[in-house]
């Protein structure tokens, strides 16, 4: 199991360090990164003076490993607009998407699990009949369309929740809906299918056959070999719901990362994007990790048939 | 035939797959310390029989009739409730593939104790002790260690007798046997057989034996049934069936077994043709097309089970007279 987990984690080191040499290497592909960041009308003095500033005078090589050792500590450069580290604005609009993210995604495993394993339990029977086509319909709205949708509803129409910002404390609600829905409807599909394929195998039978009761067989087998393919799409699910808030946040005036992103592309601020892709890269990177690493939990044959070697 | 009471008696039992009878009005009965075996192709409706018998059918299959009986009381309709106290104590089954059998995610150990647990009121100690006994009763060295080891860590001959131990943990009086070699090594086969006929003796249970092998049958059961595309075709003493078939599919099978006294580069005879898929057949044999004594009586009209030969041997064949003598299939 050690070892499985520092190859894992080397391997993710490496997947890491291959994602900040692309942006490093798109940030200098598109030409002078200065002119990128420079505002419209900038005189050819400024842009000297920006380019001395910012170092993209020294040679490529150089660039490359202060931008690495930067990133070791953490340091994203100064937003060129606002004057402060990039570091500080990320850590100032974390929070929101944290907390947004974090909303969907228990909204989508609490309701989109239970919902997958009950259609898949009883499958053909009433509930599956009125909760599949529920989660197609969840699964085929776009975000931006149904967070319009639910403004129009409940902001508008019926006027109990806060149409955009995130002032009152159940501002999060609608966001956190739109948002969660998609990822609902995954988890329901991919649980339902789960618990279908472990009910169809023949250890089902066989426990069955020990005298040990239906509710038995499924909490104790069929839940825990039908979580890998859960925990597969989680690592996957988690990213997406931090891309699906670069939507949402700008839909609901959500001041997260997804807004600051946004913001950041139209005022040309680079070091910002560029911090928030650096972000992005080692979340995605950092959620496999966990999920090779739970797949060790759950599963013996991933943690132990690497024993050897 | 025996003359003890029977343990099991099967009645007109018929299970239904989508419209189509699977296991067609069947009737048999178990002796208590027999072994029966159940012979047929694939498709024949040996494994179904099994799974009705511990009412474990397949979601798409549904039992539409008949009485079963266990130690004489009538089971057919205890519910999923009832069953339960029964399977692993009063009856069990292993099955054709043992590593598709366990729990792919839980040690030995703790399938072992979940068997264990599930017909005894024994803590986690206690059980485990009784497991690793279990596994030193069906021949496996070094318990601590496999106690503690997943079912992909061994063998499949291994995770068979892993099975064993755990179907007779509870000491039921009925094993079912789902060809329980098919998926092993033939060096393997011999093994668990011998474990099979040694732990049947020690508890006294009764054995159904579902087999393709006429050479399992031959080294096995006590009494034979031969399925036929969901019906007995012919019901008889071991001894009996191999020295006269009374069912040309009975001698077909027969003579598809390789034998050591073979012309070297003869060809083995085969059955021509395939199982009529269920609700297919015409209202005949079922075996008529594949049949060589085949009359037209045979296409016409179903034979019935009939006794022959005396000794609770039955046949259902028009020509019943005619199968086993000289001058059969080549």
């Amino acid at each position: 199991m050690t070892g499985f987990l520092l190859n894992r984690a080397a391997q993710s080191i490496v997947s890491f360090w291959g994602a900040i040499s692309i942006v490093f290497v798109i940030m200098h592909l598109s030409g002078d990164p200065t002119l990128l960041l420079v505002p419209e009308g900038a005189t050819r003095a400024d842009i000297e003076q920006l380019r001395h500033l910012l170092g993209f005078d020294r040679p490529l090589i150089v660039q490359y490993a202060d931008y690495l050792f930067q990133l070791l500590r953490f340091d994203f450069g100064a937003s060129l607009i606002q004057r402060v580290p990039v570091m500080d604005i990320i850590l100032s609009r974390l929070p929101y998407t944290l907390w947004l993210g974090g909303c969907a995604l228990a909204l989508a495993l609490l309701i989109g699990i239970p919902v997958g394993v009950l259609t898949g339990l009883f499958r053909g029977r009433l509930v599956d009949r009125i909760c599949m086509p529920i989660v197609l319909i969840g699964q085929s709205m776009p975000t931006f369309w149904s967070g319009i949708l639910l403004i129009l509803l409940f902001a508008v129409e019926l006027r109990w929740l806060p149409s955009s910002g995130a002032e009152s404390s159940v501002s999060v609600i609608m966001p956190a809906v739109a948002l969660g829905a998609l990822s609902m409807a995954t988890y329901a599909r991919i649980a339902r299918t789960g618990v279908i394929e472990e009910l169809s195998k023949e250890y089902v039978r066989a426990v069955r056959a020990k005298g040990v009761s239906g509710i038995q067989v499924v909490l104790s087998h069929v839940l825990r070999n039908a979580s890998i393919p859960i925990i597969t799409v989680s690592a996957l699910e988690i990213a997406n719901l931090l891309a699906g808030a670069v939507i949402v946040e700008t839909v609901f005036a959500w001041p997260g990362l997804g807004q600051l992103a946004v913001q950041s592309i139209a005022s040309r601020d680079f070091l910002v994007v560029q911090g928030l892709v650096v972000l992005g890269a080692f979340t995605h990177i950092g959620l496999n990790f966990v999920a090779d690493l739970l797949y060790g939990v759950v599963d013996p044959r991933i943690s132990l048939s690497r024993r050897d070697t | 035939m025996t003359a003890a009471p029977a343990l099991l008696s099967v009645e007109n039992l018929t299970v239904v797959i989508g419209g189509a009878a699977v296991v067609d009005r069947v009737s048999f009965e178990v002796g208590g310390g027999q072994v029966v075996a159940i012979v047929g192709e694939s498709g024949c409706g040996k494994s179904m029989t099994a799974f009705a018998l511990m009412d474990l059918l397949p979601a798409a299959a549904r039992r539409t009739s008949g009485r079963i009986e266990l130690s004489g009381r009538p089971i057919q309709d205890l519910g999923d409730a009832g069953m339960r106290k029964l399977r692993g104590k009063e009856m069990s089954i292993i099955f054709q593939e043992p590593v598709a059998a366990l729990d792919p995610l839980m040690t030995v150990g703790d399938q072992l104790i979940e068997a264990i647990r599930a017909h005894h009121d024994l803590d986690r100690a206690q059980s485990m002790a009784h497991a690793r006994k279990l596994l030193e009763s069906v021949g496996i060295t070094d318990a601590d260690l496999r106690l503690k080891q997943y079912p992909f860590e061994l063998s499949g001959g291994m995770c068979q007798r892993v099975m064993i131990a755990g179907a007779l943990a509870g000491q039921p009086r009925l094993l079912i046997a789902d060809e329980p070699t098919t998926a092993l090594d033939v060096t393997i086969q011999a093994q668990i057989l011998e474990l099979i006929k040694a732990r049947r003796a020690e508890i006294g249970a009764s054995v159904i034996l579902i087999t393709h092998d006429m050479g399992i049958v031959a080294d096995m059961a006590d009494r034979v049934l031969v399925m036929y595309a969901g019906r007995i075709v012919e019901e008889a003493d071991a001894f009996d069936l191999f020295a006269r078939p009374r069912h040309p599919y009975t001698e077909a099978l027969m003579k598809s077994v390789p034998r050591l006294d073979d012309v070297p580069g003869t060809r083995l005879p085969v059955i021509e043709g395939a199982v009529p898929r269920p609700g297919s057949h015409g209202p005949g044999c079922r075996f008529a097309d594949r049949c060589f004594l085949a009359i037209d009586r045979c296409r016409a009209e179903e034979p019935g089970l009939l006794p022959v030969d005396g000794g609770g041997r039955r046949s259902a064949c028009w020509r019943r007279d005619d199968v086993g003598l000289a001058g059969g299939p080549a």
